[in-house]
């Protein structure tokens, strides 16, 4: 009896012991096998390493490979808010891309959000618990939000500063070294983050026109594309009074705000200088500015515009509530005249929904301009910028960081960019006449070239960092530039791609702590402003609105702002623009 | 003599302290099955009170409580002097004013009008369609709403329309003037049924006998209602309009951020939906302590609330929940 105790009170220990080691086997249990493979196979993978090297220009650059070995186990993590994730039965590339890395596994960990504000919680959350639950290798967004979160942990010790594995990784430093300056920490000049995705003027050709307009729809009312905002309400009009839908009911001339505050209120002042609440300038006397508070009058005439729309029904009474799904439902039933978004949101999706009952339906891209403020259009400028960022937890085991760096390290050369981009040759992809990368017959029969579809394959998913040299280099037009709507709309802007950098240093200010404070809550209440201006019943009350609106930013402490800022222009550096 | 008494009074204490454990033993199936809940509140209510440390710091969560700077009052300051504070807290007060003023009486003639049906089956018929909306998450009542509002093929604006009572849609959810009454008819539309049930479960328990012997009396259901139904619920209403009071701080999270709009945030913004569209897109942690803050300022306000109500109800009625 005594000795049945035992051994049972053993086998509790024992059970208990492994269920804890279980449960913290996430992060710690991983180091800890990180720590132990890394000792072990320190020799199986640098033989491995050894023979990547032949394909991997970049690992021979790494001095510190002798330093720091590999481990054979990698888990990266990174969010996504929305879209398709590789189908592990389906995906191609990431077992070739671990049997290239010569791992034993590569993880991909990816955190399914509703939304990106939920990403940014769940790193709040993450920070919360002092870091514990942060992951080993992250990629977050990057946000201002971010941003701040990134460098108040780094600051904590909790990250690791990255200036030293980007000079042992010189290939990975030359992708991102435009963007460094934007990721450092302004308090100790530390690295904690580095640019995943970023923007690159000749690989990403303009997907926000001004607005999409209903090419068929103006052919039917005998008006070409209007160029300027009168031009455009005229044709708003004609909408209005001409077009019914195929149930006979009146049609949505104009969709404007809704859930995403989509709006052309920028139109009416000089490019680059209004953004809602979100955008500052350099004036005339080379102090930070906000075109909402320092220009009332440009204002009072966007939101006149729109009050004039809506009371006469080109825009919908609705347009302050509707959410982006009812605007969709709409939109692919062919109700709507225009729209502001990305061609790949709305204007692409619908004009390909509404084709299946109207072949002649299409939205095509405009830009307009206001007489009053321009001479005539112009281009979306080009910001330079991270769109995400990598993120790497502190006192990790060298040679498991090591590791996360040669793998971004290959992905970054071109023999990685085209398996993650791409895929594998002659299953998902050959070489033109040209010698360009195109889809293999039977891989755009299956996929129609979307996105999603070629996510479940895990092609463009694991592009851990873009080399758009080697992408340029190969690449074919995308199904999407072949468009006869998407050619139509380059024909319009005059340019395919943005021609010009934003060179204004206050585009590249982050917020600070002064302005952080004073500007909370600022773009819901710039929103409400918007909405009553717009439903206002004189233009007296709207005047009133801008004036009140200005009064009270400036009670607030705009002042304190333009201070901040005006200073912390003079430490950006745009000399990477050049 | 010292001695005696001094054992005397020993004696009863202990005889006292038996009986206490003698009753305590004789319930402990009944202590037993409250400690699931007490663990609940340990865990859920009492322990996080201790974040409210957050309000009085510049709270940094990677710094932790110990390590983020203590700031005084500095956040309630903060909080009070956000451009919308003085119109979110007019607006909580009216809307949850009138959510008691006329949900609370509302409530009980409905419970009064149940318990007067003697139709077994209408009455359970009526009961079942009153309470279904209570299942319904404002997400969805609200987007049901909408769609049924709305000016573009809404279902009230096209019946309204057709009768003529309209001549062109109406947008009621974008109407300063019709949010507020559309706010507190949904509200009685998805609560009142559930609300009902604890009047309902009060009036049960009214001894039958008071019915019949009114009515030998020749006492008219009217007369019973007032003579006999309400005094005998008096005790229930006393309870839950000292709760509804001292939520009074409170004007539906869930209802208003789901329901409300740009449009009518004149008069749908509360405090709780001020907060959170305020900070959610603020930056760094700085949100953290502020939401906290409006938490404790609301909380305050609510158990004033409730000691006066508490209070006032045992002055005139004898009746108090503590």
């Amino acid at each position: 009896m005594r000795i049945q105790r035992k051994v049972g009170i053993l086998l509790s220990v024992a059970t208990l012991s492994l269920g804890v080691a279980g449960c913290s086997g996430g992060d710690n249990g991983n180091n800890a096998g990180g720590n132990n493979t890394a000792a072990n196979d320190t020799a199986t993978t640098n033989n491995t390493a050894t023979t990547n090297d032949t394909t991997n220009n970049a690992a021979t650059n790494a001095p510190a490979e002798e330093e720091a070995g590999t481990v054979s186990d990698l888990k990266i993590t990174a969010f996504n808010w929305g879209w398709d994730n590789p189908d592990p039965a389906k995906d191609i590339v990431l077992p070739e891309l671990t049997k290239r890395l010569g791992l034993n596994s590569l993880t991909y960990d990816v955190i399914k959000t509703g939304s990106y504000d939920d990403v940014v919680q769940k790193l709040q959350l993450w920070a919360s618990t002092g870091g514990s639950d942060w992951p080993d290798f992250v990629a977050t967004g990057a946000d201002g939000k971010t941003k701040l979160i990134l460098n108040n942990m780094g600051e904590s010790g909790k990250l690791e500063d990255l200036t030293p594995w980007l000079e042992k990784y010189p290939n990975v430093k030359k992708a991102v070294e435009k963007l460094l300056p934007f990721s450092t920490n302004p308090h100790d000049g530390k690295l904690y983050s580095i640019p995943q995705n970023f923007s690159n003027m000749q690989a990403y050709a303009i997907d926000q026109p001004t607005i999409w307009i209903r090419k068929d729809w103006l052919d039917k009312v005998n008006l070409g594309y209007p160029k300027t905002v009168d031009e455009f309400y005229n044709a708003l009009k004609a909408f209005k009074d001409q077009i019914k839908d195929v149930n006979g009911q009146p049609v949505v001339p104009y969709s404007a705000f809704g859930e995403n505050f989509r709006n052309m209120i920028n139109l009416f002042f000089p490019p680059g200088q209004n953004g809602g609440t979100g955008v500052w300038y350099t004036d005339a006397d080379g102090k930070a500015a906000r075109s909402d508070v320092t220009q009332p009058e440009n204002l009072i005439r966007a939101l006149t515009f729109y009050n004039k729309l809506y009371n006469e029904g080109l825009i919908e009474k609705e347009s302050f509530s509707l959410k982006q799904g009812q605007i969709d439902e709409k939109g692919n039933q062919g109700r709507i005249g225009a729209l502001h978004g990305a061609y790949w949101e709305m204007a692409n999706p619908y004009t390909d929904n509404m084709k299946k009952t109207d072949p002649n339906a299409q939205f095509v891209g405009i830009q307009l301009y206001d007489p009053a403020i321009a001479q005539g259009p112009s281009l979306p400028q080009f910001r330079l910028e991270a769109w995400s960022l990598w993120a790497v937890k502190a006192g990790l085991p060298k040679e498991e960081v090591n590791t996360f760096f040669k793998t971004l390290d290959y992905v970054l050369s071109e023999e990685g960019t085209i398996l993650t981009k791409y895929g594998i040759e002659g299953q998902q992809w050959e070489r033109n006449a040209d010698g360009k990368i195109v889809d293999t017959k039977a891989f755009f029969d299956e996929t129609q070239g979307d996105w999603n579809k070629r996510a479940h394959l895990g092609i463009d998913v694991y592009s851990f960092i873009p080399n758009y040299e080697a992408l340029i280099k190969n690449q074919a037009p995308s199904g999407y530039e072949m468009r006869e709507d998407m050619i139509e709309t380059w024909k319009n802007l005059g340019s395919k791609f943005p021609t010009e950098y934003i060179s204004d240093p206050q585009r590249y200010v982050d917020p600070g702590d002064v302005e952080n404070k004073m500007t909370v809550g600022q773009s819901e209440r710039y929103k409400q402003l918007v909405a009553k201006a717009v439903t206002a019943k004189t233009p007296e009350e709207i005047t009133k609105l801008v004036e009140d609106w200005g009064k009270s930013i400036r009670a607030l402490g705009y002042d304190k702002v333009v201070e901040e800022r005006t200073e912390a222009a003079k430490s950006v550096n745009l000399d990477s623009l050049k | 003599m010292t001695t005696l008494a001094g054992s005397q009074a020993k004696s009863k204490r202990q005889q006292l302290a038996g009986k206490i454990l003698h009753k305590i033993w004789d319930q402990r199936w009944l202590y037993v099955f409250t400690i699931p809940g007490i663990i609940f509140f340990l865990l859920f209510s009492y322990y996080p009170m201790f974040g409210i440390i957050m309000a009085f710091q510049d709270y940094n969560p990677v710094k932790g409580y110990s390590g983020s700077e203590f700031v005084g009052f500095d956040n309630f300051n903060t909080i009070f002097q956000l451009p919308d504070f003085n119109n979110a807290l007019r607006n909580t007060l009216i809307i949850s004013g009138l959510k008691l003023i006329i949900g609370f009486p509302a409530t009980i003639l409905f419970a009064l009008f149940i318990n007067e049906i003697h139709h077994t089956i209408f009455k359970r018929v009526v009961q079942t369609i009153s309470y279904l909306p209570y299942f319904i998450s404002w997400v969805i009542a609200a987007g049901l709403w909408y769609k049924m509002l709305s000016p573009d093929g809404g279902l009230i604006n096209e019946m309204l329309t057709k009768v003529g009572f309209l001549n062109e849609p109406y947008y009621f959810m974008g109407s300063t003037t019709a949010f507020v009454p559309i706010v507190l008819f949904t509200e009685l539309w998805k609560n009142i049924g559930f609300n009902a049930i604890i009047y309902l479960a009060a009036l049960s328990s009214i001894d039958p006998h008071l019915y019949e012997v009114s009515s030998i009396d020749g006492a008219s259901r009217v007369r019973q209602i007032w003579h006999i139904a309400l005094p005998g619920i008096r005790g229930t209403m006393v309870l839950l309009f000292i709760l509804s009071a001292s939520g009074l701080m409170s004007a539906g999270f869930d209802q208003l951020w789901t329901m409300g709009n740009l449009q009518v945030q004149e008069v749908g913004q509360i405090l709780d939906t001020l907060i959170l569209s305020y900070l959610r897109n603020s930056g760094g942690f700085m949100g953290l302590s502020l939401g906290a803050t409006m938490g404790v300022f609301q909380a305050t306000v609510g158990l004033i609330l409730f000691l006066v109500c508490n209070f006032v109800a045992k002055l005139f009625k004898q009746e108090s929940l503590i």
